[in-house]
């Protein structure tokens, strides 16, 4: 997604707008999805409602942001009575992230799949910091959160994210 | 940043870079598009139109003869100011329409139970804002703030809200009219992302799903837990949850009983979109036949509504049907400015005209269905 500071685009049209950057949300969807079909199901689902707000989105001080946050609303939470389930598979729970220190570091999942298997809030905590490299108030404004929350969950998901990756095994000489 | 942190970003960029970027579906790109759209597209125009009902959703039709409007139809349209009110509230023009009431507002969502009706402000960051209508004038709910979901109880008398899974990650019931909480608990993780508030049944009992498991609460045991038996939890009626069995083209209502077991109600059709009168009627929106109907649950009597499939089911005003009549551009059908809203009686079939939409911004209270929830 644009950096807030650079120059914002004169959208003429919704349809100009997301022809433009549609690429660009697809792929920030599929990492905080971590599956294509469900980025897809999210982004249009996210964009339809976009459309019918259009007129509010543009006017917005960076529609990229506005239109980030209700990603990440679409994602992380429920709107309103409603929530077709069956389209909502990418909001199913996943299960905690648990690690065998005994395992064998050839068993342990690489990093994508660790990430995958963070809590989606984390998992979108990371997406934002280390993709879009936005800054914590960013972040924390995008998600609805503290900025004191964004560096719990950051912290908390690279605590897991180490604790399963494969040790460095000392060398003895 | 760190050995971890510099994986990080190596891992998102490279991920982002070899993901296909699938093309822009036919309705972003233009969505008065004639052309076809995929399965998917449909799906997901449909589903987000429900799930932003609070704002007029988009209406999917058939492109044949089906869709046309009869030539004529015996549609009374009275004068402006003989327009008979609509029990049902709705947003239009920037206007809250209960009854004879008339309220300015920016709410952009309503929900009612009840005598009881609440709107819906979203403000320039994001953070929803509730007002309740009491007489002439809609008060603050200042303990509802942030508040995303919320259902007002059939009587009107209790409201439950679910935090946001970035604000709290809570049910809260209060009484409607003090506002004094009634229970409060939390939704166990990560169940946070899944919660779906599904309404009340006529006993005062709610019901939910937490991503684990459906539950249920009531106001002398508190929150509990009951299972489906295997079968898709549909939707919910005025008696109870509705449960499917995916293929059948009846869903059933069930009774909860105190042990979490359920037991048979009542069979529905299947819908993606169905609205319950208070004697006992469903109005549905029959997908394959894109039409409307309206079944009564105790005779078994089904009556078909003279609408084309542009026309959109928005809910019952007293013994009436409420509809939306929506015109053609191309496939897809937009809602504008201007489209009558009508009520039909399904008895006599007698059409009048009620009022116009207003401005884009807007829309009735959601309607569930009885095949997907």
């Amino acid at each position: 997604m644009a950096n807030p500071d650079t120059p914002r685009p004169a959208w003429h049209s919704f349809e100009d707008y997301v022809t433009a950057r549609w690429a660009a949300l697809f792929r920030t969807a599929h990492l905080l999805c971590g599956e294509a079909g469900a980025a897809e199901d999210l982004l249009q689902t996210t964009l339809v409602k976009v459309m019918t707000q259009w007129r509010r989105v543009e006017r917005a001080d960076s529609p990229d942001a506005y239109i980030r946050k209700m990603l990440l609303n679409e994602l992380l939470g429920e709107r309103r009575k409603g929530a077709r389930r069956g389209a909502r598979q990418h909001l199913l729970p996943v299960p905690t992230l648990t690690v065998d220190p005994s395992a064998a570091s050839a068993d342990r999942l690489d990093l994508w799949e660790q990430v995958q298997q963070l809590p989606p809030r984390q998992r979108a905590v990371l997406v934002l910091r280390y993709y879009e490299d936005l800054s914590e108030a960013e972040i924390a404004s995008a998600l609805g959160i503290s900025a004191g929350t964004v560096k719990s969950q950051a912290s908390a998901a690279l605590r897991a994210l180490r604790a399963s990756q494969p040790q460095p095994t000392e060398e003895v000489s | 940043m760190n050995d971890l942190e510099r994986d990080l970003s190596g891992m998102f960029a490279d991920r982002a870079t070899a993901v296909e970027v699938p093309p822009l579906p036919d309705v972003l790109r233009d969505p008065t598009s004639t052309g076809r759209r995929s399965r998917r597209a449909v799906v997901v125009a449909l589903v987000a139109a429900a799930v932003a009902a609070v704002a007029i959703p988009l209406a999917v039709v058939a492109r044949d003869d089906e869709g046309r409007r009869p030539t004529e139809r015996p549609t009374v349209v009275p004068d402006e100011d003989r327009r008979p009110a609509l029990e049902l509230p709705y947003l239009s023009g920037g206007v809250l329409h209960v009854g004879d009431v008339s309220v300015p507002t920016d709410a952009t969502g309503v929900i009612a139970g009840g005598d009881e009706v609440y709107v819906v402000t979203v403000d320039d960051r994001g953070a929803e804002h509730w007002s309740r209508l009491v007489g002439d004038e809609l008060e603050p709910v200042s303990w509802l703030d942030d508040v995303l979901s919320a259902e007002v109880s059939d009587d009107g008398r209790l409201i439950a809200s679910v935090t946001g899974p970035v604000s709290g990650d809570t049910i809260e019931i209060h009484e409607t009219v003090t506002g004094r909480l009634v229970d409060r608990f939390a939704v166990e993780e990560p169940v946070w992302e899944v919660q779906v508030l599904a309404g009340w049944d006529r006993a005062g009992r709610l019901f939910w799903h937490d991503g684990a498991a459906p539950r249920i609460w009531r106001s002398d045991t508190g929150a509990a837990t009951w299972s489906t038996g295997g079968l898709v939890w549909a939707g919910m009626a005025p008696s109870g949850p509705i449960l499917w069995d995916g293929e059948t083209e009846r869903s059933t209502v069930v009774a909860v009983e105190a042990d979490g077991t359920t037991s048979p109600v009542a069979q529905v059709p299947v819908s993606g979109t169905a609205a319950w009168s208070a004697d006992g009627r469903i109005a549905y929106v029959d997908d394959a036949a894109s039409a409307i109907f309206v079944e009564d649950l105790t005779t078994g009597r089904r009556t078909r509504l003279d609408v084309t499939a542009a026309d959109q089911l928005l809910g019952w005003s007293g013994p009436l049907v409420v509809v939306r009549e929506g015109h053609f551009d191309g496939e897809v059908d937009q809602p504008g400015e201007g489209d009558p809203i009508i009520t039909i009686d399904p008895t006599t079939g007698e059409r009048q005209v009620i009022g116009e939409l207003g401005a884009e911004d807007g829309g009735f209270p959601g309607l569930g269905g009885t095949g997907t929830l």
